[in-house]
Order: structure tokens, then C-alpha cells, then sequence
């Protein structure tokens, strides 16, 4: 089966905050913390993005078992979460 | 709708232990209310007996700067001498549950979503007591409600920061905002009582509670809260809608008129046609922007620069064109059918 590759990834959550926060994403830096770059990233935002990335992905986080707010930090952080989700999904 | 406690050192204090609590201006000019520590005290009892009853564990989704949020994750911790979890600040955090504690939790619109998601570890607790304000419940509160009871009870509280809890009724699964609402038994209503039912009133509220706001020296004898109410008895009433553009967007109070007033404003050049969201999943109301710049190099992110004091909007479309009714207004059929 196939399954996307972590830049396949990286520029799909890319997209993802770019629909939302639109040129202030488009040059973002893949390590730098998103709370600290794009305006207006508060809690809620990060919960609008964590959903953002489950319904792009088909995935479900898990808030429990995961460091969320670790893992949804920055681009390059969210992408390794989710190629390794996609990964267990498609084993 | 943002709040700022703290203490007045103003000449104009009521008494010198008032708390205050800002509103931002997002629905008008900003402006300071004050309460007094016996009022903080009257309200934590009334709703902590009448609706709540005993807890060992408070998890308190509600920013305390907020009135909601002092009263309940500040105040009835501290008089219940119980402990608090501030899960408005780490939301993303495990819960820090007990197995068979008594647990409160606290709820704006966005902590449903993360109840949901955290059941597996609140389930533990002998029971769980949810109390809901600041905004309509989004349909994730009901699904949890439905797959949670009896362990999980909810309840939806009416209020303001100027008038504290007005009205409150259970959250239970299936009931739609026709709910019928109880007042609490210090609120007395202005309203006349001899209009036939069905007739929407405005809803004007009196009693003990009522903050006191800085251009006066002490409360107002009643407040009009801007909601429109059918009343159905003596101390019901149906929330009918708003007198104005008003919606709450996570509980935070936006005027439509002033989004779009600020729009215009900071961006000349664009079009915005600005529309409610009425379920919106997480924050329970919200709003979107449509917009068309015709090319003249208006950004997605110059709109939210200019809407930065206002809560995010839920999605921001660009059109090329925005579609308009014969008469020049915005069409709203045409532009929903653009998403």
C-alpha cells in the first residue's frame, strides 16, 4: 500500500495552515514554533489545527497517549506525527 | 467578550475590595465592571448547591479573567477548599483525574472537543458534574452528554459579565435551543407580564448580583441583556435570538456590524460580506468572511491583521466576484453555495 512520504506530508499540513492563516504560513519555517510565528495561534487556533490535520489525513490523535502539544509544535514535528500514523494505519 | 480581574484603586470604588473585569470593545466601547467579594460568594453557592453539590476536583476550562472563569475556577476551589486543575492554560494536557473523585469541570464551547477526547481518562471519576457557559454548546457537548450519562451531567448557564448567572437548564442529549430556561431565585425580571405569549420580549434582568460599571458609583437597578425571550411562566422563558449581530465565538461576545465596520475600515480596497456560523464544531458560533479584492493585492493575512482584538474567523472564502441580489446586497444564498 502506498503511503505518503514526509514532504508529500510536510506540504499538505502546509496547505492546511495556509487555508487558515494564509501568507503569514506560506514561508514558515519547518522547526520554528508555530505559537511564536503565525498571529493569532492560541489554544483554540491549535485545537482548529490539530482537527484541521485529522480530517486532511484521516487520522485521529490521540490526546491521551500523546504529547499533543509537543507533536503539534511546528510543521516538522506535526509531519513526522503523522507519517507515523498514516504508517501504523496502512501496516 | 474579554475580562481582566483585578483590584480598583479608582476614587469612584464602590468599596476597596471590588474585583473588575474588562470587556474588550469587540460589541462596543470597552469597559470595566466591578463586583463585590459577596457577590463572587452568592454566586458560587447558589449554582454550586442548586446544580452541582459536592466536588473534590475541579477542571476549569474557563479562563478566569473571565467572570465565568473566576467564579468557578477560582472561587469555588477556594471556598470548597478543593483542588483545580486550570486546564484553560495546558488544555492539551493529561487530566489529572482520581479514581472515584468527585469532578467539576468548567466548559466553554472548545473544551467538549477535548472532553471527547480525553473520556477515557475522566471516566475514571466517581462522577462528573459539567456546568457550560459563555455560548451555545457545540454538538460535540450532546454527543458526549448522550454517550457519557448517567456518570456525565451537564448544565447550561445564562449570563453576562454585568449581570452574572441569570438562567440556567439541564444539557441533555436532543434538546435544541427551544430548551426552556429557569432563573435562579435572585433574579427578578422587568418585563410585562401581560404580553401574550409568543410576543419576543427583551430580556431585563434585576437582583443582587448585577455589576456595577465604572461610570457609576454603584449598580444599575436592572440591565437589559440584548436577548430576546418568550417567557412561559412566572420564572421560564425560551431564548428567542439576539437583538442585534451579536454571536459569541469559544464565549467571547462579536458584533458582525463592527467586523465588518473594522473590515472596511483597514481594507478600503476589499469587498467582505461578513456572515454568522451558527454550529460551528468547536466554538460553538462563529463567523466567516467572504472577500474579493479584484487583484489590488489584499492577503489573507492583511485580514486577519485588521480583525487581530476580534476572535478568529471561522473561514475566510475569496471570491473573484462576491454575488449581490438585484438590489445591490450581498447575496447570502449565492455566497454559501460559493463554500
Amino acid at each position: 500500500m502506498h503511503t505518503a512520504d514526509r514532504s508529500e506530508i510536510s506540504a499538505r499540513v502546509l496547505t492546511v495552515l495556509e487555508k487558515r492563516f494564509g501568507d503569514a504560513a506560506h514561508a514558515l519555517a519547518p522547526d520554528v514554533d508555530l505559537s511564536d510565528t503565525l498571529p493569532g495561534f492560541d489554544s483554540l487556533a491549535a485545537l482548529e489545527y490539530v482537527t484541521a490535520v485529522e480530517g486532511e489525513f484521516g487520522i485521529e490523535v490521540d490526546f491521551v497517549g500523546d504529547d499533543v502539544r509537543y507533536w503539534f509544535s511546528t510543521l516538522d514535528r506535526t509531519a513526522l506525527y503523522v507519517h507515523e500514523r498514516v504508517e501504523d494505519q496502512a501496516a | 467578550m474579554t475580562t481582566t480581574p483585578g483590584r480598583d484603586g479608582g476614587s469612584r470604588a464602590w468599596a476597596l475590595d471590588e474585583i473588575w473585569f474588562d470587556t474588550s470593545g469587540s460589541t462596543g466601547a470597552a469597559r470595566r465592571w466591578f463586583r463585590l467579594p459577596h457577590q463572587m460568594e452568592r454566586e458560587v453557592r447558589l449554582i454550586g448547591e442548586s446544580l452541582v453539590g459536592p466536588v473534590d476536583h475541579v477542571v476549569n476550562y474557563a479562563p478566569p479573567q473571565h467572570l465565568f472563569g473566576a467564579l468557578f475556577g477560582q472561587w469555588l476551589p477556594r471556598m470548597a477548599q478543593v483542588r483545580v486543575h486550570q486546564a484553560w492554560s495546558c488544555p492539551y494536557e493529561p487530566l489529572p483525574i482520581t479514581p472515584g473523585e468527585r469532578v467539576l469541570v468548567v466548559c466553554v464551547p472548545m473544551a467538549w472537543d477535548l472532553l471527547r477526547r480525553s473520556w477515557s481518562t475522566l471516566e475514571r471519576a466517581g462522577s462528573v458534574v459539567a456546568l457550560h457557559s459563555s455560548a451555545a454548546p457545540p454538538s460535540a457537548a450532546r454527543d458526549l452528554v448522550r454517550r457519557a450519562a448517567p456518570l456525565l451531567r451537564a448544565h447550561e448557564i445564562l449570563g453576562s459579565t454585568e449581570t452574572g448567572g441569570i438562567a440556567h437548564r439541564p444539557l441533555v442529549p436532543g434538546e435544541n435551543a427551544e430548551g426552556r430556561w429557569r432563573a435562579f431565585p435572585d433574579v427578578s425580571f422587568v418585563h410585562d407580564a401581560k404580553a401574550p405569549a409568543g410576543r419576543a420580549q427583551e430580556l431585563v434582568v434585576s437582583g443582587p448580583r448585577l455589576a456595577r460599571p465604572e461610570s457609576r458609583t454603584c449598580p444599575p437597578a436592572y440591565w437589559a441583556t440584548g436577548d430576546l425571550v418568550d417567557f412561559t411562566g412566572p420564572r421560564a422563558f425560551r431564548l428567542v435570538g439576539r437583538s442585534s449581530s451579536l454571536l459569541k465565538v469559544n464565549g467571547i461576545k462579536v458584533h458582525l456590524a463592527r467586523v465588518s465596520e473594522r473590515l472596511s475600515a483597514r481594507l478600503p480596497q476589499a469587498e467582505c460580506v461578513v456572515l454568522p456560523v451558527s454550529d460551528a464544531p468547536l466554538t460553538g458560533e462563529g463567523y466567516m468572511i467572504f472577500w474579493s479584492d479584484r487583484g489590488r493585492g489584499t492577503g489573507v493575512t492583511d485580514i486577519r491583521e485588521a480583525l487581530r482584538e476580534f476572535p478568529s474567523p471561522a473561514r475566510i472564502v475569496h471570491l473573484a466576484d462576491l454575488p449581490r441580489t438585484a438590489t445591490g446586497k450581498p447575496d447570502r444564498k449565492a455566497l454559501l453555495a460559493a463554500l
